[in-house]
């Protein structure tokens, strides 16, 4: 796998009433975002990459033509793995049997290095869950599992929906954590949607921006938020006032700020926009 | 002037004032027979005669277990009997209203003759009533075994719930054969058949009963003396069966 | 007494009947429960009404249609004609095919609800770790449709060996062949003998307590499993 290979992808049709038109490639190596408003047709086009829908239209990856107006590689046949929204774990299998399915399933002969069980299970932390059923675990544990499941499919890439949106904050950051130590060690290139743009802004590499079935934009995260004069926000707390002075501190990601006086009490969590020109 | 008036209008309205209703437990054989029987009744008397079917056995029970019955149309005389004995029915209102003729009957033209059909054995399977509710299956038992060949035929046999349902494997081809009563088929043309010696079995004296819910309704003993009269029993007689006349108790 | 010894051979025959009939309803009511589920087929809606039918047909209806069908007037006479007979009536197995048409939407209905219940998203699931569509039906859906397959198979069996209308049509109450226990037990009430009609009839109601309970235990045992 060289550095230049990308996914080059088009779709262009309509499902239950939406209707797609796109056009966009993205590299074969880390974090890709995928954003746009709710309905604007980022799932879709998430389930055209793994074949789940067939709007006509165009897909390779690297040098491998996944459809085309020929051809269409159903979705059991292609090397991809997907994290779903929601619940997806089997609930008929323990979570050890889950993370074997895509692992006795996988094609592993276009990889030089697999993904191994073990590692996989390290870096996600889920060791202590093996055994259990799927039954009573948290939003957390089950797409940390998920992830680990789609990952021992030994997929040439990952498609991730919005996999933190059902989850609350301490898990949120668990699972960020393990994300930055996905990339780095398993080197899996990720397309992954959110709304979310602090979110987007702290993973992503690069971005495609869409609205209403079409694209309008894409490039680097920085270039694209630019683009559509999006901000960076970030959170911070106020530690104390300066009446004097008229200023107030606060604490932000580690570093302390002054910031002209705000009327809210200490401890309050300011949300502060950044904006480039 | 007025008076006689007034007495006519009351003679002609006399049978719709009094116009009442029996209930009539018969053999399922006797159906078409009765039917038309309880037209002409109704016709003469003005009174509705509803009729009930089903094989002998499964009316005895019926009747034993209280159903509604006034009256018992059998197709055996032992049941009667046992309905007067067990207090059922009215002591000395039995009485044999047909004796019944059993035939072999196929709907395929050429396959009985007159003679030797059932010996030749060219049939998977024979139909009969089943003999344990129903006489007609008793005769046709006693038929087979009077001809020395029931042996042999009993592998083949197949029982209809009643003479309807044997009727109805007949026709439906089911069964190539089968042993039904000559009332079912008289007035039909198709088929072919063989009406049994009476030599072969014992006579299926048919007996009717008036039934202890009937003893208080006038209808219910209007319609057995209907059935002792001329009138039924000529329609008896078309319907292929020995009248009561010259049969005895 | 000679009416004791007949007791066995139509509670075994009965025992056959249904047994015979819920396995091969399990063989042709899966793919029916399946395509039901997941077509989007304009036959779709015909095709449920017909599997539902049995339910609601008086049993004596779907006797008279058998009656003339499996008869040398119908399809029936023409497969009895290979095995070298005239008709399928009368006979063993034409009670089989009876009783399959019968029971046949007490075993398709449950396990259609359990896939319908099941959705779209475990399969996509498998798809996309690699499961062929073949693959994913009987690792993931038939598994996760547990429960349905389990009262499909007992509503089938149960209702088989209560089957009464039917028989009466198209069995010609052959002992040993075609005189199951619910006939038996018809004769003897018939004919008075309430001895032995009490015997079967108790009988059936005991089995048919135990098998309903058995269904519940089990059912509750799968709740709490998780599985």
């Amino acid at each position: 796998m060289s550095k230049e290979e990308i996914i080059k992808a088009s779709f262009c049709g309509s499902i239950d009433n939406f209707s797609l038109d796109v056009k966009f490639s993205m590299p074969l190596e880390g974090i890709t975002a995928l954003f746009g408003p709710s309905g604007c047709g980022k799932t879709t086009i998430l389930r055209c990459l793994a074949g789940l829908h067939n709007l006509p239209g165009y897909l390779s990856i690297g040098n491998e033509v996944w459809q085309n107006e020929k051809k269409f590689i159903k979705t059991h046949e292609r090397s991809v793995g997907y994290i779903f929204q929601e619940e997806s774990l089997f609930s008929h299998l323990s979570v050890r049997k889950n993370l074997d399915y895509g692992a006795c399933r996988a094609k592993t002969h276009h990889l030089k290095e697999t993904f191994h069980f073990d590692d996989v299970v390290e870096i996600l932390s889920i060791k202590h869950l093996l055994d259990r059923s799927t039954v009573s675990l948290s939003g957390g544990e089950r797409q940390r599992i998920a992830i680990g499941r789609a990952i021992l499919a030994q997929p040439k890439f990952l498609l991730m929906d919005e996999p933190l949106s059902a989850l609350d904050q301490k898990s949120k950051k668990g699972i960020f954590f393990c994300f930055k130590k996905l990339q780095e060690e398993f080197k899996l290139p990720i397309l992954y949607v959110s709304h979310d743009i602090d979110e987007i802004t702290k993973l992503a590499d690069n971005m495609i921006a869409l609205d209403n079935g079409k694209k309008i934009a894409e490039g680097s995260t920085a270039d694209v938020l630019a683009q559509l004069n999006l901000n960076a926000s970030l959170d911070a707390r106020i530690i104390s006032h300066d009446f004097d002075k008229k200023i107030t501190w606060v604490e932000l990601e580690g570093h302390t700020l002054s910031i002209p006086l705000q009327g809210n009490t200490i401890g309050t969590l300011l949300k502060i926009n950044f904006q480039s020109y | 002037m007025k008076l006689l008036i007034f007495i006519f209008i009351l003679l002609f309205l006399t049978p719709t004032l009094n116009a009442k209703e029996l209930r009539v437990a018969v053999a399922t054989n006797f159906m078409e027979a009765a039917k038309e029987i309880s037209k002409a009744f109704a016709k003469e008397t003005g009174h509705t005669a509803y009729l009930s079917f089903g094989s002998t056995g499964q009316l005895y029970t019926q009747i034993s277990q209280h159903a509604p019955f006034e009256v018992f149309l059998a197709a055996d005389q032992a049941r009667p009997k046992k309905t007067i004995k067990k207090g059922l029915a009215i002591q000395g209102s039995r009485f044999t209203y047909a004796s019944g003729k059993i035939v072999l009957f196929s709907l395929t033209q050429t396959l009985i003759n007159p003679k030797g059909t059932l010996k030749k054995e060219n049939f998977t399977k024979i139909a009969i009533a089943n003999p344990i509710t129903a006489p007609y299956g008793i005769a046709a038992v006693e038929v087979m075994k009077n001809l020395k060949i029931y042996k042999y035929l009993k592998s083949k046999i197949v029982y209809g719930n009643n003479i309807a349902q044997t009727y109805q494997f007949v026709h439906t081809e089911n069964a190539e054969l089968g042993f039904i009563a000559l009332s079912q088929i008289i007035k039909k043309s198709s088929g072919s058949h063989w009406v049994v010696p009476k030599e072969l079995y014992s006579s299926i004296y048919q007996d009717a009963v008036l039934l202890k819910s009937g003893v208080n309704n006038p209808a219910a003993h209007e319609f057995l003396e209907f059935l002792k009269g001329p009138e039924a029993r000529n329609i008896i007689t078309q319907y292929g069966y020995g009248s009561s006349s010259d049969e005895k108790i | 007494m000679l009416e004791y010894a007949n007791l066995w051979s139509p509670i075994r025959l009965t025992l056959e009947l249904a047994g015979i009939t819920t396995i091969i309803l399990l063989l042709i009511g899966t793919p029916i429960a399946w395509w039901l589920s997941r077509s989007n087929s304009k036959w779709k809606d015909i095709i449920a009404v017909i599997v539902t039918l049995p339910l609601v047909l008086p049993p004596t209806v779907i006797g008279f249609y058998l009656l003339i069908a499996l008869g040398p007037q119908g399809p029936g006479g023409w497969i009895a004609s290979i095995f070298g007979g005239r008709s399928l009536a009368f006979t063993f197995e034409g009670l089989v095919i009876g009783s399959v048409i019968y029971s046949l939407p007490f075993v398709v209905q449950p396990i259609r609800n359990s896939f319908d219940a099941i959705g779209k998203r475990p399969l996509e699931v498998a798809a996309t770790l690699g499961a062929s569509p073949w693959n994913a039906f009987w690792t993931v859906a038939v598994p996760l449709a547990r429960p349905g397959f389990l009262t499909g198979t007992i509503l089938g069996f149960t209702h088989t060996i209560g089957e009464f209308g039917v028989v009466l049509m198209i069995g010609g109450n052959i002992m040993g062949e075609t005189k199951v226990l619910s006939i038996a037990i018809y004769d003897y009430v018939e004919t008075l003998y309430w001895t032995p009609a009490h015997i079967l009839s108790a009988g059936m109601l005991l089995f048919s307590f135990v098998i309903i309970f058995s269904m519940m235990k089990i059912e509750r045992y799968f709740r709490k499993t998780g599985k």
